[in-house]
């Protein structure tokens, strides 16, 4: 049994391995947006990921990222799925999983788009995310690689 | 003190149930307050399991807690939790520190908390108080045994952890090692736990001590999207002061404990696999004269198991899992057993589970789980005199509500 079982996690560590899928990086219908101080101009998928997995703290230029998220609808859940790779329930546990072992906060949470170009636009080192016919002159996008 | 704390944390979860709230309270100075508290019946056959009194149904099953946190600065925070549950006649709503630390998180790569520290055991050591993080009630008690809970729950140290190093095109790694001291309260149910393992021979008899313990942990989040890789280690040294057959003896436990596991996220769907390794050598002295019992007795130990979840809708969520537990894996077939003055089957456990949960509305959870097992080695011996039954059955629902 228990060769039976190292087999298996065997077989699951060649799959990690060998099968790099690349993330999904195209945007959709959804727009990442930052504040203008930001310096970065593009991010991989997986930086995009890590901010708001809230394991990515800082831009590459230092400052402290600020991240934020709508609280429900389509953009919300496309994001999630296209860059994050988890509905918005399991999102949900990983955040209060951080919450309740004391290793992170809730993220701000904004009602809905315009409440969120708002919030990216006026503080330093924000990022968020908009459906693709948002104004977004007040704020830059970022291209997610 | 614990009865005002305790106080606190029912008229915080009452005004909030009432009240419908299940997000964080703000409270003064810019602290987050967040809690839960969850109430669980118990049924089985055959056997009495986790409560005392399961085969007739127990409500002493519950669990509640509370916490304050506050980021300093961007890099500083603060936080505390109380906790306290009742499992049958153990535990019993005593009020415990369930974890308080300070983390500073100097980069994402490397941050030192200090204080009390959860233990990153498996996949869910960290979060095991909180069943409103999984589908399940009961978690595989193979991997994660309810009597020894509190025990392995956190320890008093220092930790250094870092997060989504990168691999360069192989996924990230987050890791985190614990060092520090574990005290045991033996209320909590580890001396039930070890006494029913002594088997009428002896008792513990005094506090349990682990003054030295290291965790290792790394967590790999592979380039397959959904699907993370973690592997621990847990290294701890102590002595247990106990009665054996009437003389007072020191028991000096060495333990090295190894896990493994697997999570697939596809979607609505979540895969897991956890494999226990547990070696431990015992050496038992007599406190009278400092000579020592016999040779030192070695006892491997392996556990694993396989579970699903799947969300099906926003407020419904069906899981499962088999687990099995073999205490001595030297002795799977339980041919040792008899000479223990135990039936076979007291050699392994084998649990089936189906679990039904459902989101009632924001902050409000129910549950119901049946289980199907087979064999006794979990089973108490405390409670069970008799453990003759190999196949029995056991049940439970619970209510939970969290902000």
């Amino acid at each position: 049994m228990k060769n039976k079982i190292w087999i298996g996690v065997l077989i699951a560590i060649l799959v990690g391995i060998l099968c790099p899928l690349p993330q999904i990086a195209w945007a959709g219908d959804v727009v990442v947006i930052a504040n203008k101080s930001v310096s970065d101009s593009s991010l991989s998928g997986e930086e995009l990921k890590n901010i708001f997995l809230a394991k990515k703290s800082q831009w590459s230029s230092g400052g402290s990222i600020n991240f934020a998220i709508l609280k429900q609808g389509a953009a919300h859940e496309a994001f999630l799925k296209q860059y994050i790779q988890k509905t918005p329930d399991q999102f949900e546990r990983y955040f209060r999983k951080l919450i309740f072992t004391g290793k992170g906060k809730a993220p701000t949470t904004l009602s809905d788009e315009k409440e969120m170009v708002s919030y990216v636009s006026s503080t330093a080192g924000a990022i968020g995310y908009v459906s693709s016919g948002t104004d977004t002159n007040a704020v830059k996008t970022i291209n997610v690689q | 003190m614990k009865k005002a704390i305790l106080t606190m944390m029912t008229t915080a979860f009452f005004c909030f149930g009432l009240m419908g709230h299940a997000r964080a309270m703000d409270g003064p100075g810019g602290v987050d307050i967040h809690g839960f508290i969850a109430q669980g019946f118990l049924i089985s056959s055959e056997y009495n399991y986790l409560s005392h009194k399961s085969t007739d149904g127990s409500f002493e099953y519950n669990e509640m807690g509370i916490n304050f946190s506050k980021d300093l600065t961007d890099k500083l925070r603060l936080g505390i939790q109380f906790f306290a549950r009742d499992i049958g006649d153990a535990a019993n709503n005593k009020v415990t520190l369930d974890w308080a630390y300070g983390d500073y998180r100097w980069r994402d790569w490397l941050g030192i908390r200090a204080g009390r520290i959860k233990l990153p055991l498996g996949l869910y050591n960290e979060t095991r108080d909180y069943d409103f993080l999984r589908t399940s009630i009961v978690l595989p008690q193979c991997n994660y045994s309810d009597m020894l809970r509190d025990t392995l729950l956190a320890a008093n140290g220092l930790s250094l952890y870092g997060n989504a190093i990168p691999l360069f095109g192989a996924g990230d790694l987050d890791y985190q090692v614990v060092m520090g001291a574990l005290y045991a309260d033996l209320d909590s149910g580890i001396e039930k736990y070890s006494n029913s393992a002594l088997q009428g021979a002896g008792e513990i008899a005094g506090a349990v001590v682990y003054d030295t313990l290291y965790v290792g942990k790394i967590r790999w989040n592979t380039p397959l999207s959904g699907l993370a890789l973690t592997a621990d280690i847990l290294k701890v040294r102590g002595k247990v002061p106990m009665l054996l057959l009437g003389n007072s003896v020191t028991m000096d436990s060495d333990i090295q404990h190894i896990r493994s596991g697997i999570e697939f996220t596809w979607e609505d769907l979540v895969l897991v696999f956890e494999y226990n390794y547990l070696d431990a050598e015992n050496t038992t002295t007599l406190d009278a004269n400092q000579m020592m019992l016999g040779e030192p007795a070695k006892l491997e130990s392996e556990t694993y198991y396989w579970g699903a979840s799947y969300r099906f809708t926003d407020w419904f969520e069906v899981g499962a899992y088999y687990g099995v537990n073999y205490p001595d894996k030297n002795d799977k077939d339980g041919n040792d057993q008899p000479a223990l003055g135990q039936p076979k089957h007291n050699a392994w456990q084998k649990d089936i589970a189906l679990s039904l949960r459902f989101d009632i509305v924001q902050g409000w959870i129910f549950k119901l789980e049946g289980h199907k097992v087979n064999g006794t080695a979990e089973v108490l011996s405390v409670d069970n005199p008799d453990k003759s039954e190999e196949d029995w059955y056991y049940g439970a629902a619970k209510l939970t509500f969290s902000f």
